[in-house]
Parts: C-alpha cells; sequence; structure tokens
C-alpha cells in the first residue's frame, strides 16, 4: 500500500512525459473499468450504454467549460452528477428487464446518447467534437495534471470500494448470486439494481469527464458502443468479481494496446484471441483466479485444523 | 381479534384452462403446524406462491395477522414477517454459509441501503446465533454451494430465520434427503414450533414427516379441498384414501 504510494508519487521524476500521459490515461480507464463493475460484476447487469454515459460525462464537462464558461471544478462535479442524473433515468426504464433484455435497452440508450452528440452540432461540434479545452495553470503541466487525476481517481476508487464492502454492495451481491433469493429476504431488487446503476453511471461520468481533461476535449468516439466493451473486457480479463479485477484488467487492456499496438496494427487481434483464451480458460479472470486459489487454500488449512 | 396467524379465503388462480387452486380456504392458527398434501398436480406449489406473492390470485383473499397480504410482491411480505423455502434448493451458492445468512439478517435489520460500514460485521452474532440453532455453525465459513444437499436445506430453513418471521412455509422440506437428514430435519421443525414459537405451512409428500409434524393437514385434490382437519381424521377419510392417500400407505416402504 505504502509502496505503491511511494512509486504514484516518485514515478513523474523518473519517467519521460509520454509515461506520465499513458499512466494518467492507465487511471483514468481503470475508474472506468471499476465504475462499470459497480454494473456489471458487482450487482450481476450486464450494460452496454456505458459508453454513452462516459461520453456524456466527457460532453457536460466541456460543454460547461467552453460554451458555460464554468470553472473546472464546478464542471468536474457537474459532470458527475449530471451523468448520474441521466443513468437514473435510463435505468428507470431499463431495470423493468432483466438479462440479454436489459443489456439490449442499455445498448438502445448509449446509442441514443451517442447520435444525440454526433447530431447536435451546434452545441457538440458534431463529428468535429469539441477542442481547444483550457486547462487552469496549475493544472497545465503534465505532472500537476498526474497528481490531480489520480488524486481524484484514488478518492473515487476508494468511494467505489466502500459502497462495495459496505451493506449496500453485499446487498447488490445478494441480487448478483440470486434475485429470486434476494427478493424473498425481503430486498426490493430493481429499486437496488436502479440504485447500482446510477451510482455506475456517477462515476462513470466522472471518469469521462477526467478523459476530457487529459484529452483537451471531446470527441463523439468517446461515446461508441466500442467505449462500453473497454470496461467489460477489463472485467473479463481481471475478474469481476474480485475488486481489483477490472482495475487489472484495464491495465492490461492498455498495455496491450500500446506496446503491441506499437508493432502491429492488428493489436485488436491479439486482445481479441486473449480475450478468448481467458473465457475458455480462466472464465474468473486473472485476479479472480488468484483470489479463488487463496480462497480454497484457506478452507483446506481451515478443515485440516478443525 | 384475529387469532389466526394466516387466513387463506376462496382462493383461486388458473392457468389457462387448468384450475390449478379452486376456492381453497384455510387458516393457520399461531404455533402449530399445518400441512397441504396432494397428490402430484394438486396445486399445491401453486398455492405456495400465491401465499408469497410470485404468483397473482384470480380470486380470492389472504390475510396475514389480519392484513390483507393478496397479491403483494415477495419482498415486502418477508417485511411483514412471512418467510419461504423453496422446494428446490434456492440460496446464494457461491456465499459462504454464514453469508447465506447475514444476508437474511442485514436486510430485516433495514440495513441494506447502509453504505458507511463494512458488511463484514453487521448482524454478524445474530447469523451464528441462527447457525447455532439449526446446528451448522461449524460450516459457517464453507461456501455454500458446497454442502450437502442436505445441510443446503437445512441452510435455507437458516435463511429463512434470518428474517425473523412470525410465520414459515416450507415447501417439501424434506425432498431429496437421506433418512437420517429427514430424521435432523423433522426435529428441527418440531424445535422452531415448541422453542421459538413459530407457525409453519408445509407443503410434503413424506406421509411419515406429515404425520408426525403436523397439528393439522388439509388435502388438495386437483385444486380444491378434498379434507382438512387432525391427522387421524384425515387419515381415515375415506375420500382421501381413495384418491391420495390409499396408494401412498399401501406402498412399499423404503423405496
Amino acid at each position: 500500500m505504502i509502496l505503491g504510494l511511494a512509486v504514484i508519487v516518485v514515478l513523474p521524476f523518473v519517467v519521460g512525459i509520454s509515461w506520465v500521459l499513458l499512466v494518467t490515461e492507465l487511471a483514468i480507464l481503470v475508474l472506468y473499468a471499476m465504475a462499470y463493475n459497480l454494473t456489471m460484476g458487482v450487482t450481476g447487469m450486464l450494460s452496454f450504454g456505458h459508453g454513452g454515459l462516459f461520453g456524456a460525462g466527457a460532453y457536460i464537462l466541456v460543454i460547461a467549460m467552453i460554451k458555460g464558461d464554468i470553472a473546472m471544478p464546478y464542471a468536474l462535479l457537474a459532470a458527475p452528477i449530471l451523468t448520474a442524473l441521466i443513468t437514473f433515468v435510463i435505468g428507470w426504464l431499463c431495470v423493468r428487464l432483466t438479462g440479454i433484455y436489459f443489456a439490449i435497452l442499455t445498448l438502445a440508450f448509449g446509442q441514443l446518447i451517442w447520435a444525440t452528440i454526433w447530431k447536435m452540432r451546434t452545441i457538440t461540434g458534431g463529428d468535429d467534437g469539441l477542442t481547444g479545452l483550457q486547462i487552469p495553470s496549475v493544472m497545465a503541466s503534465p505532472t500537476n495534471q498526474y497528481f490531480c487525476i489520480l488524486a481524484i481517481v484514488m478518492l473515487a476508487v476508494l468511494s467505489i470500494k466502500i459502497i462495495v464492502d459496505s451493506p449496500f454492495g453485499f446487498t447488490l451481491k445478494t441480487i448478483r448470486e440470486n434475485q429470486t433469493r434476494a427478493q424473498c429476504i425481503g430486498i426490493n431488487v430493481k429499486r437496488y439494481q436502479l440504485l447500482a446503476f446510477t451510482a455506475s453511471g456517477l462515476f462513470t461520468g466522472l471518469a469521462g469527464a477526467l478523459f476530457a481533461i487529459l484529452m483537451r476535449g471531446a470527441f463523439v468516439e468517446f461515446a461508441t458502443v466500442a467505449r462500453a466493451f473497454e470496461p467489460l473486457f477489463a472485467g473479463i480479463l481481471g475478474g469481476m468479481h474480485v475488486f481489483w479485477g477490472p482495475a487489472f484488467g484495464a491495465g492490461m487492456l492498455l498495455s496491450l494496446d500500446t506496446f503491441i499496438g506499437a508493432y502491429t496494427e492488428y493489436w485488436p487481434l491479439v486482445a481479441g484471441g486473449t480475450l478468448i483464451l481467458l473465457v475458455l480458460f480462466l472464465p474468473e479472470g486473472i485476479i479472480g483466479r488468484i483470489a479463488s486459489i487463496r480462497k480454497a487454500r484457506a478452507q483446506r488449512l481451515n478443515q485440516s485444523s478443525a | 381479534m384475529d387469532l389466526d396467524i394466516l387466513k387463506v379465503k376462496s382462493l383461486s388462480k388458473a392457468f389457462g384452462k387448468l384450475q390449478a387452486v379452486d376456492r381453497v380456504s384455510f387458516t393457520v392458527q399461531p404455533g402449530v403446524v399445518k400441512s397441504v398434501i396432494g397428490p402430484n398436480g394438486a396445486g399445491k406449489t401453486t398455492l405456495f406462491n400465491l401465499i408469497t406473492g410470485y404468483l397473482r390470485a384470480d380470486t380470492g383473499e389472504i390475510t396475514f395477522k389480519g392484513m390483507n397480504i393478496t397479491n403483494l410482491p415477495p419482498h415486502e411480505l418477508n417485511r411483514k414477517g412471512l418467510a419461504r423455502s423453496f422446494q428446490i434448493v434456492n440460496i446464494f451458492p457461491r456465499f459462504t454459509v454464514f453469508e447465506n445468512v447475514q444476508a437474511a439478517v442485514i436486510s430485516r435489520m433495514g440495513k441494506s441501503s447502509s453504505i458507511v460500514t463494512s458488511a463484514k460485521n453487521v448482524g454478524r452474532e445474530e447469523a451464528f446465533q441462527i447457525l447455532d440453532r439449526v446446528g451448522l455453525s461449524e460450516q459457517a465459513g464453507y461456501i455454500a454451494g458446497t454442502l450437502s444437499h442436505g445441510d443446503q436445506r437445512i441452510m435455507e430453513i437458516a435463511i429463512a430465520l434470518g428474517g425473523r418471521p412470525e410465520l414459515l412455509l416450507l415447501d417439501e422440506p424434506t425432498a431429496g434427503m437421506a433418512p437420517e437428514e429427514t430424521y435432523a430435519t423433522v426435529a428441527l421443525i418440531k424445535r422452531l414450533v415448541s422453542e421459538f414459537g413459530l407457525s409453519i405451512l408445509v407443503v410434503e409428500h413424506d406421509m411419515d414427516v406429515v404425520f408426525s409434524i403436523s397439528e393439522t393437514i388439509v388435502v388438495l385434490h386437483q385444486g380444491g379441498m378434498l379434507a382438512q382437519g387432525k391427522p387421524e381424521e384425515v387419515r381415515q377419510n375415506e375420500m382421501v384414501q381413495r384418491v391420495y392417500l390409499g396408494e401412498e400407505i399401501t406402498r412399499e416402504k423404503g423405496q
């Protein structure tokens, strides 16, 4: 823990700017993956709509700052909150459905957001996007930006951790494990699914806003379906039923993109292949597998000592 | 003052042309075990699903502690003190045994929305008390799905107890159990009534179990009520013998 913090603090002073930017991006993608996992891994709802929510967060921040002349701290508050509101409305309509029907409806809403961004040129800039975001000078240098964004991400991930470990988070997991059973221990399943989806949207909006800051603008690509698959892949790679699984998965995805992408433009092929192998042979994900090996060992020790 | 904990009045449910439950009426008194029996397809499980809110009744009324609970959703019924187990094991298989019961306790405590504390110790003591009561505290740390079938069924009762119910509905609690497991479950059911004052409504196939635990019995046949009364009365009822008990009683034991 302390070692990790030390690495984070020292890192920008020992590596080049491109690395600092890469790690900043990684932090944002980690937040995005963990935000998404509140829906998928924790509550067991498959959503394809998070790309739209990520884009919404980005655009709300950029529109607020460029068109509304709102200071960054306020825009950075408004983005997740408004995204959460949007998510709440979408969720309110979607949680009536379950399983694949829920997923398809979230996909439709995600596409709706994407199409809105694409078509409302006067506000969103259409396919040109919105560029030229002015960042406050304290945050302008890559190193300062790195520290600011990492601090925000860590705070957000800590919040997610608290949520997941709380009785509320436990309740979400009971819904994931067995909806019927959850119902008949007195849990209002739809209500909790909506709450989880909204919380997930809040943090997804924050990740989108941070991403817009890093990219100094918002682009319609932020809101595509492909964006919605990223955190899902991250969860599958790392393991979505263990807290740090999606974070690890996000790291793997970005590494594959960056390092293999530098050698060949066919990196998605490698990513796809990795995914297939993992789904076939390691369905719990990498961190998930490690966790369950540990758990099995602990139980064996327990039994032999009893 | 209503003395009956559960009152079912002229309850009906049809699936298309099939009248699955046909004008069924009975009551459950506090602190007793009442059984619902009947051949396959008699409408026992449908009746259970109606009472516990999984199906909507066509007509009729269900009263619990004097409140009209007809067609309330399952989670609200649970909050009012009515818990159930399922015919097919229905648990949180990847949770530990302790967590299975803890989930129910947390929900009953009204702490399901709390996000300020860690869930780890919430309701811990009570969950362990319940596990002690049903004799599963040794297995508290095991993954629930790895327990024997009999233990999983007992754990289901433990989950139901987490809601501190006043009325427990058990859907074939001894189905698929080995004889010694059945024996233990029967003892547990008797203890829940005598020591904890629970009222229990049971659907059960095993006639030995039914006759040893029930204060009164309701016999269903093709959705309708065939008879109702004390075990001896039911056993001697001619109609019951003809449509149902005859075959059961004359059946070879131990198969």
